[in-house]
């Protein structure tokens, strides 16, 4: 068939293709893709987005489809469609599809709009035509609320997506959510059903809440599903959740070592928008959980594979940046960012930040558990969480810069860019930035052609600098051979000390306290040093002067500065891995994970073996602790730590905190 | 080694010729529908003015939004680097470039080496630019060169929005309804493309000294506003409008850009995109 080949690229056999006929028919239809020119357009875009020569990729493209083909059908294909928009994930949206499979295929209960939309706009290229209609319908440009309710309203106007029976409408993510979804309820003619939350975090609350802000929408949530019970007769209950958070954390620990492979692999081996599809999976939930594990499962594989041969879509050694959102349908600005020589080893929430593993407030109510691990992500629940995120994985990650995707027509995530950027600089993050504008989904919202200059122009600065760190380094080498001799200070310098009674002659005199004294007080001083006695002084009082001063002077003059400290900070030896035991390997592989030594494991699978299974925790040994990476080692509980021997509890809070 | 640097802009197309270093001469026109065409005359005109032809040219570097369709370029590189090597080169203690062009406003902070510390650019919008005091001009029927002297001449200039071009199109025709002094109204106008991009600027932060460049900066109404906003002497390096020009004619034997297979064949009309890859 005409569409066999599109097929094939996500992921399809033949001979499910045929099986499959008649529903990828109906949905041709309902896009206006069945012909054989739409479809070759079809194909150009995917390629374009994505690489389906990876068998990863296509295996997750067909999970998309699958779903893209179950939701755009539930209206004639099931009894009854309940729908979830906002979150498009989380553990909520698997314990929809819990419920979906508990009524044998009676019932479409999920949460796939972001699925669907993957689908539409990556693959079936009909998103701007999605949103226009949108506009048509009354969210024209700017009051929206969001491209996504545009894209939804199209869809349901196209008869692209079933209008539904029934929708759980949320507000405990977005404020406008429930308006949106309660207006196109009455322009379509569906009934809704609201959870409500309070949205009402205090600035810094995250990641340990008050209880209300938790208990509210959990409470919400147990009155919206037995309002579900009463008038449809879908029954949710306490193991449904149980069972869901469950699958949420296979998911997320797949998903987790996935992204590793990619934080570790120098040049970075695939696209992200490759990765997007995997993000997309781990957040938006998909039912077909076995099939997802499974495609992750197989490009971990091929990524490491790439690693192995030196293979990239970047140069070797490229600057690093650290990028805080992924897009859904507009693949563009990520694959511009790589076209143009930067590396994207970490994107938005590509892990789990130790503040979201500490012991849940909530141990025996899996209701308000389930909202709990919701607000860890601080992007659903406080913006200063937001800017601690940033700043650990900027940091851990060894980042070049950042470049802040600002998606300005969504109402909780579109932040106040310039105020973050000061807020960072006072914590003392000096990281190139770079700050766009885009939707996520609506090109029409940026210019391609302005967003090139700027990435260039970033591009080229983060080049500089990374030569100039790696010069610096050399240079450092070669200082520490031959170490400056003191030099005889300025008379001014001298006569300063003696009226404050210390006796100083030489650069070698020159004490830290001494250096930052004269700083602050007599920051004219300064001036009268040469180079010769900037680079004698000792390195720690050295290391004191003030920015704005060394900002000024000659850049080759900075660079050894620069490098003398570097010169001096001290080696860090990093042990070597040691093998797992039988017992991890084996429980890993059960997870749809890879791990072989200490060097692969993860603070979200020690934090996993420490929740769930903690007596594996007795089969490692004193070697295989110390040679943990460090935030692995961060998040063993206290109690396992207190029975270990002294000497080694110091050794490894020593590592820990290294 | 003889050098062509083209900065293809919104509103002109500029080329500086540059031999060993040296700037020997440098034309400017408006860039019109044809933009491969316009930075080929441009550089042309250039060449003539030092004696020279495009036969006897060595490299050519384009610069400008237009950078990636000049055909008969070998390296293209951004506006914002090339900008910040053009003003070191001519006022090498500059650390801040504020650059006003027909479509876009940038601050850039330079290091002491004349590379890019940090910069700042305008979205899509017409606010802050040379586009915002053309359509101001064109509604009070004056010519862009009258405006910025008449600004100088308000004692009391109207406060004009600096979020919108169309909105502060609607406020100039209000004002001059309620005839308000024509001086006043075109002082609020400088006023409004001034702190809009003092604003923006603020992302990066000033550092002495500033200078001023684009074609907006030889609007001294402009100037004048922004010299009072930064309280603040600014520079201007001359001619403002050529420092993109020259400084990627300085950046050719770099490292710097992206190479262009060169293509003298191409349609006239500047309609032929040739691949680029990055320079090793």
């Amino acid at each position: 068939m005409y569409y066999d080949h599109l097929f094939q690229m996500c992921g399809y056999e033949i001979e499910d293709i045929r099986l499959e006929a008649p529903r990828i028919e109906k949905l041709l239809a309902k896009l206006k893709l069945d012909n054989e020119e739409a479809i070759k357009h079809c194909e150009e875009v995917t390629q374009r987005n994505f690489d389906v020569s990876l068998q990863g990729v296509r295996g997750m493209l067909r999970v998309y489809m699958q779903e893209t083909l179950d939701y755009s059908l539930a209206g004639e294909e099931r009894e009854l469609v309940v729908h979830i928009i906002r979150p498009a994930g989380g553990i909520e949206a698997q314990l929809l599809t819990e419920v979906e499979k508990g009524t044998g295929g009676k019932i479409w209960a999920r949460s796939s709009i972001q699925g669907v939309q993957i689908i539409l706009g990556n693959i079936f290229d009909v998103i701007n035509p999605l949103i226009e209609i949108g506009e048509k319908l009354g969210q024209s440009a700017g009051r929206g609320h969001c491209s996504e309710y545009q894209i939804y309203a199209g869809a349901l106007d196209q008869g692209i997506l079933p209008v539904p029976d029934v929708s759980l409408c949320t507000g405990y993510f977005c404020d406008q959510s429930p308006i949106a979804d309660q207006l196109l309820a009455e322009m379509f003619g569906y009934e809704t059903i609201e959870v409500d939350g309070s949205l009402a975090f205090e600035w810094g609350e995250w990641p340990n809440f008050d209880q209300r802000n938790i208990e509210y929408p959990a409470n919400c949530y147990k009155r919206a599903f037995a309002e579900l019970e009463e008038k449809y007769g879908v029954k949710v209950t306490e193991e449904h959740v149980i069972a869901a958070t469950n699958n949420q954390g296979a998911l997320a620990m797949a998903y987790m070592n996935l992204a590793r492979t990619m934080f570790k692999a120098d040049p970075q081996p695939i696209s992200q928008a490759d990765m997007a599809l995997a993000f997309y999976l781990y957040a938006a939930n998909p039912i077909y959980l076995d099939q997802t594990i499974a495609a992750f499962k197989v490009l971990a594989k091929e990524i490491r594979q790439r690693a192995k041969e030196g293979v990239g879509v970047v140069p070797k050694g490229a600057p690093r940046v650290f990028v805080t959102l992924r897009h859904i349908t507009d693949m563009a600005p990520i694959k511009l960012i790589e076209e143009l020589g930067l590396a994207v080893p970490f994107m938005m929430m590509d892990a789990i930040h130790p503040g979201q593993m500490a012991p849940s407030g909530f141990p025996n109510d899996p209701w308000a558990r389930m909202m709990e691990a919701y607000y860890r992500v601080p992007h659903f629940s406080d913006q200063r969480g937001v800017l601690d995120w940033w700043q650990h994985w900027a940091e851990t990650f060894d980042m070049d810069g950042w470049i802040h995707l600002n998606p300005i027509m969504c109402r909780p995530w579109a932040s106040p860019a310039l105020m973050s950027r000061h807020n960072f600089r006072e914590r003392g993050v000096d990281m190139p930035y770079l700050y766009l504008e885009a939707d996520g989904w609506d090109t029409r919202f940026y210019s391609a052609g302005a967003m090139r200059t700027r990435v260039e122009s970033f591009a080229e600065i983060l080049r500089m600098r990374k030569e100039e760190k790696q010069a610096a380094l050399l240079a450092a080498h070669e200082l520490e051979v031959k170490a400056p001799q003191p030099v005889a200070l300025p008379g001014s310098w001298i006569q300063a000390a003696t009226a404050m009674g210390v006796t100083v002659e030489t650069t070698a005199d020159l004490t830290l306290e001494m250096v930052a004294g004269v700083a602050s007080m007599m920051p004219e001083m300064l001036e009268a040093l040469t180079p010769e006695m900037l680079l004698a002084m000792p390195p720690d009082a050295l290391a004191v002067l003030p920015k704005e001063y060394l900002d000024r002077l000659d850049p080759e003059f900075q660079a050894k500065q620069a490098a003398r400290l570097a010169a001096h900070e001290p080696e860090v030896k990093e042990p070597q891995p040691v093998a797992l035991p039988a017992s991890w390997i084996q429980a890993a592989t059960a997870m749809g994970v890879t791990v072989e030594t200490t060097a692969d494991l993860t603070l979200e699978m020690v934090a996993g073996v420490a929740s769930m299974m903690p007596k594996m925790l007795g089969a490692l040994t004193p070697e295989m602790l110390l040679a943990m990476p460090p935030d692995a080692l961060a998040v063993l509980p206290k109690d396992y730590l207190q029975g270990l021997d002294p000497e080694l509890q110091a050794k490894l809070a020593k590592r820990t905190s290294g | 080694m003889l050098v062509a640097g083209v900065d293809v802009g919104a509103a002109t197309a500029k080329t500086a010729i540059v031999q060993d270093g040296v700037l020997l001469s440098y034309a400017v026109m408006p860039t019109g529908d044809f933009v491969s065409q316009a930075a080929r005359d441009v550089t042309v005109t250039a060449l003539q003015k030092c004696g020279y032809t495009m036969e006897n040219l060595d490299y050519v570097c384009s610069t400008g939004y237009a950078r990636r369709v000049v055909s008969f370029s070998d390296k293209a590189i951004s506006e914002i680097i090339c900008h910040a090597r053009g003003v070191h080169t001519t006022c090498p203690d500059v650390r801040t470039i504020i650059d006003i062009g027909g479509q876009d406003s940038k601050v850039i902070n330079v290091r002491p080496d004349g590379t890019v510390g940090d910069f700042v650019m305008n979205d899509k919008c017409a606010a802050g630019t040379g586009r915002f005091l053309e359509v101001m001009a064109d509604v009070l029927k004056l010519t862009i060169d009258e405006m910025g002297p008449i600004s100088l001449t308000s004692k009391n200039p109207s406060n004009i929005s600096s979020t919108c071009t169309i909105f502060a199109e609607t406020e100039v025709v209000s004002l001059r309804a309620d005839r308000t002094p024509k001086e006043d109204m075109v002082a609020g106008i400088h006023r409004a493309v001034a702190r809009r991009v003092w604003i923006m600027g603020r992302n990066v932060g000033y550092r002495d000294r500033i200078a001023f460049t684009g074609g907006v900066a030889k609007n001294i109404g402009v100037v004048h506003f922004m010299e009072e906003l930064l309280d603040t002497e600014i520079v201007i390096p001359q001619p403002p409008q050529i420092m993109g020009a020259l400084g990627a004619a300085l950046l050719a034997s770099t490292r710097v850009g992206r190479q262009i297979a060169r293509d003298d064949q191409s349609d006239p009309t500047g309609q032929t995109y040739n691949e680029e890859k990055p320079c090793e």
